[in-house]
């Protein structure tokens, strides 16, 4: 049994990179809380029979397993919904925009270093600008971060004219 | 006639008296010869075709002088008429070429003045012209840096936007990240 179920910040809990946005959280919660209803249920049917756990989602295992979660534990899970409800209202929203659609790895290393080092359950959303060339942007609840190549070539537009001063020789 | 009555003076009497004093001598010898002689018709008839003579003769005089006069005056008048027209002439001739002069100073005095204004006017044309070139100028390259970067990512998005692989990216995007990182996190737990 894990004792990581906490948000009291005593054992922080953990998101695994995989689970990036609250749709994704509610989606777990709504799973774990099906889980819990169906163990619960099997509890109280057969309360000698060894609980039969469900077929869990890989978003469900990986954060049961980040948090050393036992599942079968009726207050673990009860614990893992408090967490995953208190996630889903006040965990901090970072966004970040990308020029192009990322692929699931990038997402997921993008989330993983967030949680790393700013926060350890920040819920990430992605969204998509073709406008910024490459690099993203990211907007944390109170500012916005622009590492775009587009901001690139703004900085660096009175060297890109002098070049093209210094070409055409005006 | 003289002649006849003093027969032995032939010469003298066929003699013509050519002055006055001569025929005033020879009346008074006729007289002296035959005082009846000057009561005579034929000493009357001579004294008139004498007098119509001299008459003739003084009218002739007169008429000559006065047609020398006349040429004389005509030739004058002419040299008068001639002195006057011609100073007339001159004075005319001067004074309208003093009044072309005048005109002809004054239209090139205008002209002049003309060029002038017009190259001063050129100038100042010029001038605007430049000016507004200028400023044309500086508002295209205004215009042209201010939506260089637009212009650069655009042809960058258009060019190589899709083929821009985001894992090549990461390292850049970690980079700036970590460089804001404190600040992120800050934000993050407000």
């Amino acid at each position: 049994m894990s004792k990581a179920v906490h948000l009291n910040n005593e054992v922080q809990f953990l998101l695994p990179p995989s689970l990036l946005g609250r749709p994704d959280v509610s989606r777990l919660l709504r799973e774990v809380e099906a889980v819990d209803y169906e163990l619960e249920t099997q509890a109280i049917r057969e309360p000698n029979k060894p609980l039969a756990i469900p077929n869990m989602s890989k978003a469900l295992v990986e954060t049961a397993q980040v948090n050393k979660v036992d599942v079968a534990d009726i207050n673990s899970r009860k614990q893992l919904i408090a967490q995953l409800r208190a996630i889903k209202e006040k965990a901090p929203v970072i966004h970040i925009t990308f020029a192009v659609d990322p692929d699931p790895a990038i997402s997921a290393y993008m989330a993983a270093w967030i949680r790393q080092n700013l926060h350890p359950t920040a819920l990430v959303t992605v969204g998509l600008q073709p406008r910024i060339v490459g690099g993203c942007v990211v907007r944390t609840p109170d500012h916005i971060y622009d590492f775009s190549l587009r901001k690139q070539f703004l900085d660096q537009k009175q060297q890109l004219v002098a070049e093209i001063k210094a070409v055409v020789g005006a | 006639m003289f002649g006849k009555k003093n027969g032995g003076k032939k010469d003298d009497k066929n003699k013509k008296p050519q002055t006055k004093e001569e025929l005033a001598e020879s009346y008074e010898k006729m007289m002296q010869d035959d005082v009846y002689h000057i009561f005579g018709k034929e000493f009357h008839e001579e004294l008139r075709n004498k007098a119509r003579l001299d008459f003739q003769k003084v009218i002739n005089e007169n008429a000559m002088f006065l047609q020398q006069d006349l040429r004389l005056t005509t030739s004058e008048i002419n040299e008068y008429l001639k002195k006057e027209v011609s100073g007339k002439l001159q004075e005319e001739f001067a004074a309208y070429q003093q009044s072309i002069r005048d005109v002809q100073s004054a239209a090139v005095e205008s002209i002049n003045k003309t060029v002038i204004e017009a190259q001063q006017q050129q100038a100042a044309l010029n001038e605007q012209i430049k000016k507004e070139v200028d400023a044309q100028k500086a508002q295209i390259i205004a215009h042209f840096e201010e939506n260089m970067a637009e212009i650069v990512s655009h042809y960058v998005v258009k060019t190589v936007g899709q083929q821009i692989d985001l894992k090549d990216q990461l390292p850049f995007i970690i980079r700036e990240m970590e460089a804001q990182k404190e600040d992120m996190k800050r934000d993050m737990y407000l």
